[in-house]
C-alpha cells in the first residue's frame, strides 16, 4: 500500500521543465500538472523579451492546457461508464455474500461471474447499436464518422475478447472440451454468413444468386449444418443423388454436447466413422459430377486448402473484422480436431494464423494469450492497448475473482486488479462530471477486508470543485457515507470561508459550526460583534442567533452571541429582571470581549433609568448593589483604557468614535450618575429588606 | 399484463437535475412530453422528451444552457422557468412538439447576486401562473412577472443564508425554506422585508425542498437534510405537525401528486425514490364517517403523527443521489447522478 504522502504526490501539482537545446535564445516550455490528469504548459519566461502581457499576446493566451482525450468521455460511451458501475457494484457485493464463513464451503461464483460477464457484453453491444444508430445520420466522409465508426470497430473488439475470456477463464467446463463453446462464439461475431443466407433465400431463385455456394461453405464452416441444408434444397438438382448422399453427410455430423451421456473417446470414434464415410464417398466419386458438392465434401473432410480458400474470401471476414483467422480456426478444428483440449488451441491458433499469412495486430495477441491461458498477459495487453482502462479494470476484476481458486496467479492478480482498478477510478474522478462514478470504484480497490475508505478517496473529495452549496452537500453526504469526518469539515470550512469573505456571516457561523472549527466560529462571531458596534444591530444573524441552542458552546464568543441576543429578547418581553441579571453575569463572567463593554453598559442604562422612574414601588431594584459594584468597576475600566489609548495615539482615538462607542462617550457621565443613584437605592432596599428578615429572626427568637 | 407497474432505466449522457412534466392538455389525457436539466457538464442543456406508453424516452430536441441547471417549474402550458447556478433564470418556449420550437424566450440574467456582485446560484423557483418566484443562495427572494426585464419585487429576507426552496401557497403567500432549517411565509402584497410566519425547527438542518397540499393550502410537506418528511399544519406554525423518516440520507425533492394528494413522491442523496401514501386513512374515514368526511386532510390524521404512513422504496438506484422526481397521472419520470432517467409507468394509487 503506498503511502499518504505518495498518494497525495500522484495527484498534486508537480512542475516539469521541458528543454529543448536545439534553438538559439529559447528556453523550452514549463509544464506544471493540474489536477488528476491535465498538464498546463506555457513557455519559460526569456531575458531578451520582455514580460509578456495580454497587450503583447494580443489576447492570446500562451498558457495550454493539455489532457488526455479518451474515447470513453465521448456522448456514446459514458453510458458504458455509467452502466458497468451497477453490474461491478452488484458484482463485488455477490462476492463479499460467497465469501466462506468459519466452518463453510465457499459457494460456486462462475453462474454470477458468467451472468456479470455477459451484462458486461450486452452493455458493449447496446453501445454499438446506438453508435450505429448515429452512424447513419452521418456523412460517410466527415471526421466525426470516422471516428464514430473507428470506436464501433473497437467495441466490437473488445466484445469479442470479453466473449473467448469468458469461454476460456470463467465457464470452463469438466474434461475441457471447448469447441461447442468456440462455436457459439465465433457464430455470434461471425455472422455475415446468416445475413447472407437470409438475403439469397428472399430471392426467387436462391440457387442462381452469386453468392448461393460461398454461402453455403461459409455456413457449414461454422457448423450450421442445418442451414446448409436448407439452402441446398433450394438446389433445381437436389433430389439428385450426388445432392442426397451430401445431405446424408450433413444431417449426420455428430456434435459432442456435454452431459449428453457420450464420453470423449467414443464421441471421437463415431466422430471417426462419420469422416471416414465421407472420405470414402468422395474418393468413389459421388460428387465428380459438381465441384460445388466435392468442395464440399473436401471441407468436410478436412481438407485444408479448401477449408482456407473459403475462410480467406469470405464475405465477412474481407472487411478486417479482427482477421479472418478466428472463423478459419474454427473450420480447420470443427473436421479435423473436434475434440480439441483447451491446452492445444494456443498451437491451432497459431498454425492457423500462419496459414492465413495475417500481420499480428494488438487485438489478435490478446486473443492468442487468453487462448494461452495467460490472464496475466491478457490483463497487462489490454492495459498497453486501450487508451482507456475500462475494460482493463472490468477485465481484471472478472478473471480476479474467476480465478480465486487459482492460487499461482492468484496473488498477483489481486495485486493487478487493485492498481487497475484504482488508476480506471482516478481516470474517472479527474472528468469534471464523473467524479462521483470514479469515487465508487475507489471504494472497491483497497486490500480484501479492510473497510476503510481508499486514502485516495479523501484527497480526491477534497479536490472537487464547490460550485454551488447543493455540490457541497453532495460531497459531504459523499464523505459521510464513507466516515472521512475530516473532509467534511474541511468542505463546511471552505463554505464558511467563502460566505465570510462575501460578508454573509450568519452562513458563514452556520458553516463554522457545522466544521465544528472553534477558532473560525469565534472569528466570525468577533465580526457580528463589531458589526453591531457600528450599526448596532444584529442584522442578518439576528434569526440564527434566535435559534443557536447548544451549539453555541463551541466557542466563547459565539455563546456570548447568543447569550447577549437572549439579553435582547428578555428585555424585549419586558423581563427586566432577568436581563439585567444575564447582563451583569455577561459583564462578570468575562465572556463579553472587552472591545464591547461599553455597549453592555449602554444597555444598562435604561435598566438602571427604569428603575429610577418607578421610586414608588421599593422592592423593585432591577440592579442589585454587587451588581452595581460590578459595573462601576467596568466603567471605570472602560473609561481607563479609553484614556490610555488616548493618551498613547491619537489615530485609533478617532477609530474608536463610531457608532455605539461614541455614543458610550457622550453618556458617559449620565451613566455614571444614574449607577451611583441606583447603589444608594439598593443599599438602602437590600439593607432595609435585611433588616425586616433580621428583625423577623429576634421575634421569632 | 398493461396494468402491472414496470420501470425503465435509460442512459443519457449526463447528469440530469432537475425533470418536470410538460402540462397536459387535459387531466384526463395520458402524460407525454417532459423536460430535463442537466448539471455539472461541461455543457448543460435542457432537453424536452417524449415518453410514449412504453420503452425508452425519446430525445425530441435540446438547447444549450449557461451554469447547471437547479430548478424547473412551468409557468404556463408551453413555457418553463429554468433556474441556474450562475444567478439567471431563463424561460424557454416549446409549444408545438412536433417542430424543433424550443427557444429562450427571456432570461433574467444575474437576477441572483451577492453584495460584491458575484453570482450567487439560483436554487428554486415556483410560480403562480403569472408571476414567479425565485430565491437563491445570496438569500433574496425574487418575484419575476415574463415580459419586464426587471424584478417585479425584491425581497431581501433579512438573513444571508441561502434559501433553497421556494414555493406558492396562495397566489399572494410564498413560503420559503433555508439552510437553517426555518420556513418562512411571505405575504408578497405587503411591503416591507418581514415574513407574515417564521416556523422553526431546532436542529439547524438545511431544507431543500417544500411542497403545497394542492387542495388543502394549509398542508405544507418540507423535506430535507435528516432524511425525513416534516409535515406542517399553517393553522399552527408553532411546531411541526410530524416528521417520519424514510430515506438514509437528506432529501432533495418531495412532491405532492397533483390530483391524488394522499401520495407524496420524494427522492434523496441516498439514490431512493420513495412513495409516501396515505390513502389509507381516507378511505377509512370515509367509510366511518368520521373526520367530518372528506373535508379533513388524511395527511392530519392523528394516525399519522404517530407514523403511520405507508412508505414504498420504488426505486433504489444508490449509492448516487437520485436529483428530481416528477409524477402525473400514474407516470413518474426521475433522474439520478448516474445519467440514469427513470420512467416507472402504472404506478399504484387509489
Amino acid at each position: 500500500m503506498p503511502s499518504m504522502m505518495e498518494l497525495e504526490e500522484m495527484i498534486s501539482s508537480r512542475f516539469y521543465v521541458i528543454s529543448n537545446n536545439n534553438a538559439e535564445n529559447y528556453r523550452g516550455h514549463y509544464a506544471q500538472s493540474v489536477g488528476v490528469h491535465s498538464l498546463a504548459v506555457y513557455p519559460a519566461l526569456q531575458p531578451s523579451m520582455p514580460t509578456p502581457s495580454a497587450e503583447a499576446n494580443k489576447g492570446v493566451s500562451i498558457i495550454q492546457h493539455l489532457s488526455p482525450k479518451s474515447w470513453l468521455f465521448s456522448r456514446h460511451s459514458r453510458q458504458l461508464v455509467n452502466e458497468a458501475m451497477g453490474t461491478f457494484r452488484s458484482l463485488q457485493g455477490m462476492v463479499e455474500d460467497a465469501t466462506p464463513r468459519e466452518g463453510d464451503d465457499p459457494l460456486d461464483l462462475t453462474s454470477a461471474l458468467i451472468n456479470k460477464s455477459r451484462e458486461y457484453r450486452s452493455m458493449l453491444q447496446a453501445c454499438v447499436c446506438s453508435l450505429n444508430s448515429d452512424l447513419d445520420k452521418l456523412e460517410p466522409d466527415s471526421d466525426e464518422y470516422q471516428e464514430m465508426a473507428g470506436q464501433c470497430q473497437l467495441l466490437y473488439k473488445m466484445e469479442l475478447l470479453l466473449g473467448l475470456v469468458e469461454i476460456i477463464f470463467v465457464d470452463s467446463r469438466p474434461g475441457s472440451l471447448i469447441l461447442s463453446q468456440l462455436v457459439c462464439w465465433v457464430r455470434l461475431h461471425y455472422p455475415a454468413c446468416t445475413e447472407q443466407m437470409v438475403k439469397i433465400m428472399a430471392e426467387e431463385d436462391p440457387s442462381q444468386h452469386n453468392l448461393y455456394w460461398q454461402t453455403i461453405y461459409e455456413l457449414v464452416c461454422q457448423g450450421r449444418m442445418s442451414d446448409a441444408r436448407q439452402m441446398l434444397q433450394q438446389h433445381p438438382y437436389c433430389h439428385t443423388d450426388a445432392f442426397v448422399a451430401i445431405e446424408e453427410i450433413l444431417r449426420k455430423m455428430p456434435t459432442y454436447q456435454l452431459y449428453s451421456g457420450v464420453s470423449d473417446g467414443e464421441f471421437m470414434l463415431r466422430w471417426q466413422h462419420w469422416q471416414a464415410e465421407c472420405e470414402n464417398r468422395l474418393q468413389g466419386g459421388e460428387f465428380a459430377a459438381w465441384s460445388h458438392l466435392k468442395k464440399l465434401a473436401e471441407i468436410m473432410c478436412g481438407n485444408s486448402a479448401s477449408i482456407l480458400s473459403v475462410t480467406m474470401c469470405g464475405e465477412g471476414n474481407r472487411n478486417d473484422r479482427g482477421g479472418c483467422w478466428v472463423p478459419h480456426l474454427l473450420a480447420t478444428l470443427l473436421f479435423t480436431q473436434p475434440n480439441v483440449k483447451l491446452h492445444r488451441l494456443h498451437d491451432a491458433a497459431t498454425r492457423a494464423i500462419t496459414e492465413c499469412c495475417v500481420k499480428l495486430s494488438a487485438l489478435d495477441a490478446l486473443l492468442l494469450s487468453a487462448m494461452q491461458g495467460d490472464a496475466l498477459q491478457v490483463v497487462r495487453g489490454c492495459q498497453q492497448t486501450l487508451d482507456n482502462l475500462w475494460l482493463g479494470a472490468h477485465l481484471t476484476d472478472l478473471l480476479h475473482h474467476a480465478l480465486a481458486s487459482q492460487r499461482h496467479t492468484q496473488l498477483s492478480l489481486a495485486a493487478m486488479r487493485e492498481s487497475i482498478v484504482q488508476d480506471y477510478a482516478l481516470e474517472l474522478a479527474g472528468h469534471p462530471s464523473l467524479w462521483q462514478v470514479g469515487i465508487v470504484y475507489l471504494d472497491y480497490c483497497g486490500t480484501e477486508g479492510v473497510k476503510d475508505a481508499s486514502p485516495l478517496t479523501s484527497l480526491l473529495l477534497e479536490r472537487v470543485p464547490l460550485t454551488s452549496d447543493a455540490k457541497a452537500h453532495k460531497v459531504i453526504n459523499m464523505a459521510e457515507q464513507r466516515n472521512l469526518e475530516h473532509v467534511v469539515r474541511g468542505v463546511c470550512r471552505v463554505m464558511g470561508r467563502r460566505a465570510a469573505n462575501e460578508g454573509r456571516l450568519a452562513a458563514a457561523i452556520w458553516w463554522a459550526v457545522r466544521a465544528k472549527d472553534a477558532p473560525f466560529t469565534s472569528h466570525t462571531a468577533h465580526q457580528v460583534l463589531h458589526r453591531y458596534l457600528t450599526s448596532g444591530e444584529f442584522q442578518s444573524s439576528a434569526l440564527l442567533l434566535d435559534h443557536l441552542g447548544p451549539t453555541m458552546l463551541l466557542s466563547e464568543t459565539l455563546t456570548f452571541l447568543g447569550k447577549y441576543r437572549e439579553f435582547h429578547s428578555l428585555y424585549n418581553r419586558g423581563d427586566r429582571k432577568q436581563a439585567a441579571d444575564l447582563l451583569v453575569t455577561l459583564i462578570s463572567s468575562k465572556l463579553a470581549p472587552q472591545y464591547f463593554w461599553p455597549v453592555l453598559l449602554l444597555d444598562v442604562l435604561p435598566l438602571l433609568q427604569s428603575s429610577e422612574d418607578s421610586q414608588d414601588k421599593d422592592d423593585e431594584i432591577v440592579v442589585t448593589a454587587a451588581h452595581t459594584y460590578e459595573l462601576m468597576y467596568c466603567l471605570n475600566s472602560v473609561v481607563d483604557k479609553f484614556q490610555r489609548d488616548n493618551s498613547r495615539d491619537r489615530g485609533s482615538a478617532v477609530a474608536m468614535e463610531c457608532g455605539l462607542v461614541r455614543a458610550f462617550t457622550q453618556r458617559e457621565h449620565e451613566l455614571r450618575t444614574c449607577l451611583a443613584h441606583n447603589l444608594a437605592r439598593a443599599i438602602v432596599t437590600e439593607s432595609s429588606s435585611h433588616s425586616v428578615t433580621a428583625m423577623s429572626g429576634i421575634s421569632a427568637a | 399484463m398493461p396494468n402491472s407497474s414496470s420501470i425503465t432505466k435509460s442512459y443519457v449522457y449526463s447528469k440530469i437535475n432537475s425533470v418536470r412534466w410538460k402540462p397536459s392538455a387535459s387531466t384526463f389525457s395520458k402524460p407525454e412530453i417532459f423536460i430535463s436539466g442537466s448539471w455539472d457538464n461541461e455543457d448543460n442543456k435542457v432537453c424536452v422528451w417524449r415518453c410514449a406508453s412504453e420503452g425508452d424516452p425519446q430525445l425530441l430536441q435540446e438547447i444549450s444552457h449557461a451554469g447547471d441547471v437547479s430548478d424547473i417549474t412551468y409557468i404556463s402550458r408551453d413555457t418553463a422557468a429554468v433556474a441556474s447556478s450562475n444567478g439567471s433564470v431563463s424561460l424557454y418556449k416549446h409549444a408545438d412538439d412536433t417542430n424543433k420550437n424550443l427557444s429562450l424566450s427571456q432570461c433574467f440574467k444575474h437576477a441572483h447576486h451577492f453584495q460584491s456582485g458575484s453570482q450567487a446560484p439560483c436554487t428554486s423557483v415556483a410560480s403562480d401562473g403569472c408571476l414567479i418566484a425565485t430565491v437563491g443562495e445570496d438569500a433574496r427572494l425574487l418575484l419575476l412577472s415574463p415580459g419586464q426585464h426587471e424584478p417585479h419585487r425584491i425581497i431581501d429576507s433579512g438573513s444571508d443564508s441561502s434559501e433553497y426552496a421556494v414555493t406558492f401557497i396562495k397566489t399572494n403567500e410564498v413560503l420559503t425554506g433555508s439552510l437553517q432549517g426555518h420556513l418562512r411565509l411571505w405575504d408578497i402584497r405587503k411591503a416591507g422585508n418581514i415574513p407574515t410566519v417564521t416556523m422553526i425547527t431546532t436542529d439547524q438542518e438545511w431544507i431543500r425542498d417544500v411542497s403545497c397540499h394542492p387542495s388543502q393550502q394549509h398542508v405544507v410537506a418540507a423535506a430535507g437534510e435528516a432524511g425525513a418528511l416534516t409535515l406542517w399544519d399553517m393553522r399552527n406554525t408553532t411546531q411541526p405537525f410530524t416528521s417520519i423518516s424514510a430515506h438514509s440520507a437528506p432529501v432533495l425533492e418531495a412532491r405532492f401528486h397533483r390530483n391524488s394528494p394522499d401520495h407524496i413522491f420524494t427522492c434523496g442523496l441516498d439514490g431512493q425514490l420513495v412513495h409516501w401514501d396515505v390513502s389509507y386513512h381516507s378511505a377509512r374515514s370515509l367509510l366511518e364517517g368520521t373526520g367530518g368526511g372528506g373535508l379533513v386532510t388524511s395527511w392530519l390524521h392523528p394516525s399519522v403523527a404517530r407514523g403511520d404512513v405507508t412508505t414504498t422504496a420504488l426505486i433504489n438506484a444508490g449509492p448516487l443521489p437520485l436529483n428530481s422526481v416528477d409524477v402525473q397521472g400514474d407516470v413518474a419520470v426521475a433522474a439520478s447522478d448516474n445519467e440514469a432517467l427513470f420512467v416507472l409507468r402504472n404506478l399504484v394509487m387509489c
